[in-house]
């Protein structure tokens, strides 16, 4: 009888570090969302398009990169800045996933990091990430 | 007969064979276990057919690729003319059927040893029918995605080698990881025949030296992995908790806390029922894994490269009916296996191996649930992956956790006759040595106070199990050190980790030729390019001044011959406390001349320029002119990106047909500097510029990173490894003793 409070304490952690893993699980989940979602610069999440053309510029005062992606299906675009170096075979990109936050004063959505896809004659395309 | 048209036949006929021999296989074990006992040397003879079928599938596979039989899709997708020999083995299992088929091979081979260990008569039939059930699955997704398709055509020559994949170590990182997925069936099939057949005794000491050996090759395999990833692809890291490398980690940890259970079951008589548990999750996670990675569901995530080969289904169907077999077995008989009730003490070995035990499983099971975060969210309005900050946050307290439990340990007993007092006796010389690192790393730079109690007993584990070691050692030999000297490993492990990636600094610069450029504590200076030589790909020669001391590093980037990729190479200086690491991100040769489609934009400098088109009317036009035989005026309108500020300038290009005189009229540029066209093509639509005025010095962005302590990541797992080798042998034996004393009883 005296292992009764033991059993409890452990339950107690289990249940402590499960409602912790499902909390971080939370936070830490970028879900991938249409870019008037994003707008909305509400948490971190991750968009998908691909890059507009002749749209990208990088500013070597601010080490930023600037571009448009822009979703294949509806056509519409957002503007990214990536503080960091310009990923290599950049222009040659067939689809860019940002992963960050839409600033809604600057109106830019600011990424902390970039999948780049290059393509690729190999099975599956060649994926960068840059952060 | 169509479909075998499209089959290299001997390929085909192999992998066939063995599905006849590994089907008459099962059959025989079968009628062994249903009481006829003769059909035991059938059954192993069948099975001798099929390993060696299997054998001559891979013996062939890799004739065809020496051969660079290019009939075949596989290697034609794989292989290379300039591919050189060496590598012909990394196209081996480069695509997703050379894997499955080194899988089988392996699977295959394992089983005559199994074959042996499995114990005599029906206990035999029964691992190895399981055993068989398990190969088999392998050999039918082979047979649906054939290797040994054919082209319609035979090409010249293949598509060659992915370039990240010509490295030695992915010549022998894959073939390691896959035997140790094969490994991992072999407890499974232990512990489901047992179940089966209940046979509840025995089989925990004959499959302890299989659990063992696999979480041993896993571990090299990942130790291997980690090692290429931090040494090849530069991103500054050895662990990307990247879904491919979970799948090899997970089964590792469900293998590691199957090795301790199995160890509480041959010294305790504990952990009985668990241990079914343990050997099942172990092998329905490589299974998982290999559905995660290998059947498309995460590409729809554009994060990670997998693509559907349409097995998608058959590896759902494999899943699920090794899921029911072992669920139902469990759900039955489970209940059957005799156990004790648990009586230890709190402060005992016993109490703190659970408590182990679950920690490792709470870390696996988040492990694998962010993984499958894709998948388990995909029902909701936006479905989404976790990252890495994930895994490191939920895995900090784990593996303090972890520390804590090792620290203490190896001074428990079984009985937990030990009250505190005593264990802290013991632990006062270990705690001094976990305080003075403690303090040092506080010194250094550490702050952080959940990092200053991470250290701290790290350290400690170090420390006390480093004692008993010795003295495991001193009254024994090595026999009976291996846990202990695997736990050394694993706090040295710690350590490294929490230095190495917390710690490090990180700064991404770039150097001018020729200028030195202050980086922390170091100077750096990009003194040359390296040409190419042989096989060496071209590199940037970097000497770096460091606290009086002067090394050169020489990081790669070049353009891949065949694909066209940019391929970055790091270049490490190791030192015992830390690495200099230095990667390069961006290289910028300071040419000054460019082609450009229409389009296009290029940049010299700090200028961007985008061609636009051609302006056949910038003095008359010039189709006119061309048609009268006239000079031939042909402007180019470039769009100028300079600080920011667009512009736009037309240089012009006059041609004389008659002379075949060529002029250029060059336009300035708004910041300094001029721009030439010195080519058309005008087939293609291009044009070809020079830049002048613009100062244009090679410019090389790199990445420095110094990582302290990351040897001891290494050395960590080498320990490890270690520790786990000495176990091996140590449960190897007692295993051969198990077979004497099944055989003595008859």
């Amino acid at each position: 009888m005296k292992k009764k409070p033991v059993y409890l304490i452990g339950a107690l952690l289990l249940l402590a570090f499960a409602a912790f893993s499902l909390s971080s699980f939370k936070e830490t989940l970028t879900p991938y969302v249409p870019y008037a979602t994003a707008r909305s610069g509400e948490r971190i999440v991750q968009v998908a398009g691909a890059l507009e053309k002749g749209s990208s510029s990088y500013v070597s005062a601010q080490e930023s990169l600037y571009f448009n992606l822009k979703d294949p299906k509806t056509s519409e675009t957002l503007r990214v800045v990536y503080k960091g170096l310009k990923p290599a075979n950049f222009e040659d990109a067939i689809s860019i996933v940002a992963i960050g936050r839409f600033d809604t004063g600057a109106k830019v959505f600011e990424a902390d990091k970039l999948l780049v896809k290059c393509p690729s004659k190999y099975q599956g395309a060649e994926v960068k990430t840059y952060s | 007969m169509e479909y075998l048209s499209h089959l290299y036949l001997p390929g085909a006929m192999t992998l066939w064979c063995a599905f006849i021999f590994g089907a008459a296989a099962l059959v025989g074990y079968a009628d062994v276990l249903s009481g006829n006992g003769r059909s035991l040397a059938f059954a192993r003879r069948s099975y001798g057919f099929f390993a060696v079928s299997i054998l001559l599938t891979g013996a062939l596979m890799i004739l065809l690729l020496l051969l660079r039989d290019y009939r075949i899709e596989y290697v034609y997708q794989y292989s290379g003319n300039d591919l050189p020999t060496h590598y012909q083995f990394a196209s081996f299992w480069a695509g997703q059927k050379g894997s499955f088929l080194i899988w089988l091979i392996w699977g295959s081979l394992l089983g005559l040893l199994v074959q042996r260990s499995a114990g005599h008569g029906k206990r035999e039939a029964g691992v190895m029918g399981i055993y068989i059930l398990t190969v088999l699955a392998l050999l039918l997704i082979l047979i649906r995605e054939n290797p040994f398709k054919m082209l319609p055509q035979t090409p010249g020559d293949g598509v060659g080698l992915n370039p990240l994949l010509q490295d030695n170590w992915m010549v022998i990182h894959p073939p390691i990881m896959f035997i140790g997925y094969a490994m991992t069936a072999i407890p499974f099939a232990f512990a489901m025949a047992s179940l089966w057949r209940r046979d509840f005794d025995g089989w925990a000491a004959r499959a302890f030296p299989w659990a063992l050996a696999g979480f041993l090759i896993l571990g090299t395999a990942i130790l291997m992995g980690g090692y290429w990833a931090y040494k090849t692809l530069g991103w500054g890291g050895f662990w990307g908790w990247d879904p491919v490398e979970n799948a090899s980690f997970i089964p590792w940890i469900f293998g590691t806390v199957m090795i301790h259970g199995l160890h509480l079951e041959r010294t305790r008589g504990r952990y009985r029922r668990a241990n079914y548990v343990f050997a099942t999750l172990t092998y329905m996670s490589v299974l998982y894994g290999t559905f995660l990675t290998r059947s498309g569901v995460l590409a729809d995530f554009s994060v990670h490269s997998f693509v559907d080969l349409g097995i998608s289904g058959w590896l759902i169907a494999l899943m699920g009916t090794f899921a029911a077999i072992s669920v139902w077995l469990l759900a039955t008989r489970l209940r059957q296996v005799p156990t004790q009730p648990n009586e230890d003490p709190f402060l005992s070995r016993g109490t703190f191996l659970v408590l182990a035990s679950i920690t490792l499983l709470a870390a696996a099971l988040v492990i694998t649930a962010g993984t499958s975060a894709p998948l388990l969210t995909r029902f909701m309005a936006n479905p989404g992956q976790v990252g890495p900050s994930f895994y490191n946050q939920v895995n900090l307290p784990i593996a303090l956790l972890i520390a804590i439990l090792l620290s203490l340990i190896p001074y428990l007993t079984w009985k937990g006759e030990n009250d505190f007092l005593v264990i802290a006796r013991q632990l006062a010389l270990p705690a001094v040595f976990a305080t003075a690192v403690t303090v040092g790393a506080v010194i250094w730079r550490v702050h952080q106070p959940f990092h200053i109690l991470f250290i701290f007993f790290s350290a400690l584990a170090m420390a006390t199990n480093f004692h008993k070691t010795i003295l495991k050692y001193r009254s024994g030999g090595l026999r009976g050190a291996g846990g202990y000297l695997a736990h050394v490993g694993v706090g040295v492990i710690l350590l490294g980790i929490v230095a190495s990636s917390a710690y490090d600094k990180s700064t991404k610069v770039t150097l001018e030729m020729g200028v030195p450029r202050q980086v922390g504590d170091a100077t750096l200076t990009f003194v040359k390019m390296v040409p190419r030589h042989d096989r060496e790909k071209e590199g940037m020669e970097i000497k770096v001044v460091r606290g009086g001391k002067e090394f050169t590093v020489i990081p790669r980037m070049f353009m891949n011959d065949r694909t066209r990729q940019l391929m970055v190479n790091p270049d490490i200086k190791s030192s015992v406390l830390a690495d200099f690491y230095v990667s390069p991100i961006e290289f910028d040769p300071g040419q000054s001349s460019l082609q450009l489609a229409k389009g296009d934009s290029g940049q010299v400098g700090n200028t961007t320029m985008r061609f636009v088109a051609f302006d056949l009317d910038a003095e008359g036009n010039a189709m006119a002119q061309m048609a009268a035989g006239k000079p031939v005026v042909i402007g180019a309108n470039l769009e100028i990106v300079q600080n920011g500020q667009t512009s736009r300038i037309k240089p012009l290009y006059r041609l004389n047909p008659a002379t075949g005189e060529v002029e250029s009229i060059p336009a300035p540029l708004p910041g300094g500097g001029q721009v030439a066209v010195t080519g058309i093509d005008a087939s293609n639509g291009a044009v070809r510029l020079e830049v002048a005025g613009i100062n244009l010095p090679a410019r090389l962005s790199i990445d420095v990173t110094e990582k302290p302590l990351i040897q001891l990541v290494w050395g960590g797992l080498y320990i490890v490894l270690l520790g786990g080798l000495t176990a091996t042998v140590q449960r190897l034996r007692q295993a051969r003793m198990q077979d004497r004393m099944d055989e003595a009883k008859g």
